[in-house]
C-alpha cells in the first residue's frame, strides 16, 4: 500500500466518522471487492455473502467511532469476518442450508470471466473442478480455520493484519493457519486424490 | 533418519512456505526436508494446497455496497457537502446570470449600441449560455438584487485576472464598422430582456462614454463567475 493512498484513505476515515456518508462511501468502494470476496469464500453463497458484505458496511458505519486508528481494512474486515460467524451460527442452529458449494448457474456464470484466451476448453473445465473442490475443502474446515485461511492465502493479508482481523496474537494466527493448511491438504487428497496431480500440472 | 529428530511439524513446514523463519530455524528444517521423504512430502502437499488457494478466481461483487442516507437511518438530504455544493453551483449560476444581464443592459441602454466583443468573449457567453440551460436551479428568483450587488462586490475576478486582463482592458469605444454584427442571439437566450437593435451613430457613443459599472470590471466578474460555476459543476458531479 502505498503512503498516498493511505493518506488520503485517513482523510476519508476522519470524513467519515464526522458523519459524511459520502467520504464513507468511497471507503466502501475501495474495499468491497474484498469484502465481498472474503464474506464468498466463508459462507460459500453468492447471495448470502452479498447480505452479509451489506450488512457489514451497515455496521461499519454505525460502529465508526470505535475505530481508534490502526488499519481501516483490518478493522473493516473484522466487521465482515464476525458478521459471516452470525450467519454460519444461525445456519448451524437451523441446519436447512448446507454449506456445500453451490455448483449451480452462478458459478457457470463465472466461468468466462478467469478463463484465459488460450486455455483449452478441457482445461477450463478442470480449472472449474478445482475451485469446486477447493470451496468444497474450505466448507469442512471449521469456520476459524477457514477465516485464516482465506485471509491469508486467497486475500493475501500478512500474519500480523491478520491478527488484527481476527484479534489473535501473532502467535496463535501461526499455529491456526498452518493446522488449517494441513486440514485442507489433507480433505483434499482424500476425496480428490485423482483431482489433484492434474491439477498441479495446471499453467499458472 | 541420521539424526533421529522428530518430523518436522505442519507449523514448521507452513512458516517455512511463508518465508517466516529465522535465518537459523530455516538451515536446520531444510535440512531435514532433504534427508527426509515423508516430510518432504507433506511439505509438497502443503505447497501444493496453498498454492491452489492461490490460484482461487476473484468473484465480482454482484453490486455496489455503497449506502443510502436511509440505509443509516438518516433523513436524506442530511449531507451537507452535497447539499452545499449544490447551493454554492445554483447561487453562481444566478450571480452570472445576473452579471450578464447587466451586462447587455448596460450596452444597450447605455451605450445604445449591441456590444462589440472580441472572440474569447463571445466563446464564453456561448458556454455560459449553455451552462446555464442545463442548470436546473432557478430556485431563488427573490434574491435577484442581494444577488446582483453580491456579483458586483465578489472578489472571484481576481483569480481569473490574469488570464483575461488583455482582452478586458480593450475599450469598447473602439466601436468600428467591421466589428458592428453582434452576437446577439445567444445572449438573447440567457437574458430576459430582449434586445432591440438599435442603429448607432458615433455621436451617440461619445455621448454616453463613460458606462456603468465599468465594462472592464464586470467582464471580469462575468468571467470569474463562470470559472466558479465550471469549477462548482465538476466538483458536484464528481461528488455526487
Ligand atoms: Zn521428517
Amino acid at each position: 500500500m502505498s503512503p498516498h493512498k493511505l493518506v488520503d484513505e485517513d482523510k476519508l476515515v476522519r470524513a467519515a466518522k464526522r458523519g459524511d456518508l459520502a467520504a464513507f462511501n468511497q471507503l466502501v468502494l475501495m474495499y468491497q471487492g474484498q469484502a465481498y470476496n472474503v464474506a464468498y469464500r466463508l459462507l460459500g453463497d453468492p447471495d448470502a455473502a452479498a447480505d452479509a458484505t451489506q450488512d457489514a458496511f451497515i455496521k461499519a458505519f454505525r460502529r465508526l467511532h470505535q475505530h481508534r486508528g490502526g488499519s481501516f481494512r483490518a478493522w473493516l474486515l473484522r466487521i465482515v469476518t464476525n458478521t459471516c460467524y452470525d450467519v454460519l451460527r444461525k445456519r448451524a442452529r437451523y441446519p436447512t442450508q448446507s454449506l456445500e458449494p453451490q455448483s449451480d448457474d452462478e458459478d457457470q456464470d463465472r466461468l468466462p470471466r478467469w478463463q484465459s484466451d488460450v486455455e483449452s476448453p478441457e482445461e477450463a473445465v478442470l480449472r472449474q473442478e478445482i475451485h469446486w473442490a477447493v470451496q468444497d475443502g474450505l466448507a469442512h474446515l471449521s469456520p476459524e480455520h477457514r477465516a485464516v485461511v482465506v485471509l491469508s492465502d486467497i486475500e493475501g493479508l500478512s500474519y500480523e493484519e491478520i491478527a488484527e482481523v481476527l484479534h489473535i496474537p501473532v502467535g496463535t494466527v501461526k499455529s491456526r493457519l498452518s493446522r488449517a493448511r494441513a486440514r485442507l491438504r489433507d480433505y483434499l487428497r482424500a476425496h480428490y486424490g485423482e483431482l489433484l496431480p492434474r491439477a498441479y500440472r495446471l499453467p499458472k | 533418519m541420521r539424526f533421529r529428530q522428530r518430523h518436522l511439524s505442519d507449523e514448521q513446514l507452513s512458516l517455512l512456505l511463508d518465508g517466516r523463519l529465522s535465518a537459523k530455524e530455516r538451515r536446520r528444517v531444510e535440512a531435514h526436508l532433504r534427508s527426509c521423504p515423508t516430510c518432504r512430502q507433506a511439505y509438497q502437499g502443503l505447497r501444493q494446497t496453498v498454492m491452489l488457494l492461490r490460484a482461487m478466481p476473484r468473484v465480482a461483487a454482484p453490486r455496489a455496497f455503497t449506502l443510502s442516507e436511509a440505509d443509516v437511518g438518516r433523513r436524506p438530504r442530511g449531507g451537507h457537502s452535497i447539499a452545499w455544493t449544490r447551493w454554492a453551483t445554483a447561487l453562481v449560476g444566478l450571480m452570472l446570470v445576473m452579471a450578464l444581464g447587466l451586462d447587455v443592459m448596460t450596452r444597450v441602454l447605455m451605450v445604445g449600441t449591441p456590444p462589440v466583443g472580441k472572440d474569447v468573449l463571445h466563446v464564453q457567453a456561448e458556454s455560459t449560455a449553455q451552462v446555464v440551460v442545463t442548470l436546473e436551479s432557478a430556485e431563488m428568483p427573490a434574491a435577484k438584487s442581494v444577488v446582483s450587488k453580491a456579483a458586483q462586490k465578489t472578489q472571484v475576478p481576481t483569480i481569473a485576472a490574469r488570464a483575461v486582463a488583455p482582452s478586458a482592458v480593450t475599450p469598447d469605444s473602439q466601436l468600428d464598422a467591421s466589428s458592428s454584427p453582434l452576437p446577439a442571439p445567444l445572449v438573447q437566450q440567457t437574458v430576459p430582456t430582449p434586445m432591440p437593435t438599435v442603429p448607432v451613430t458615433p455621436s451617440e457613443t461619445d455621448a454616453l462614454a463613460r458606462p456603468w459599472p465599468p465594462r472592464g470590471i464586470l467582464r471580469l466578474i462575468e468571467i470569474g463567475l463562470a470559472f466558479l460555476f465550471v469549477l462548482l459543476v465538476i466538483l458536484h458531479r464528481f461528488r455526487g
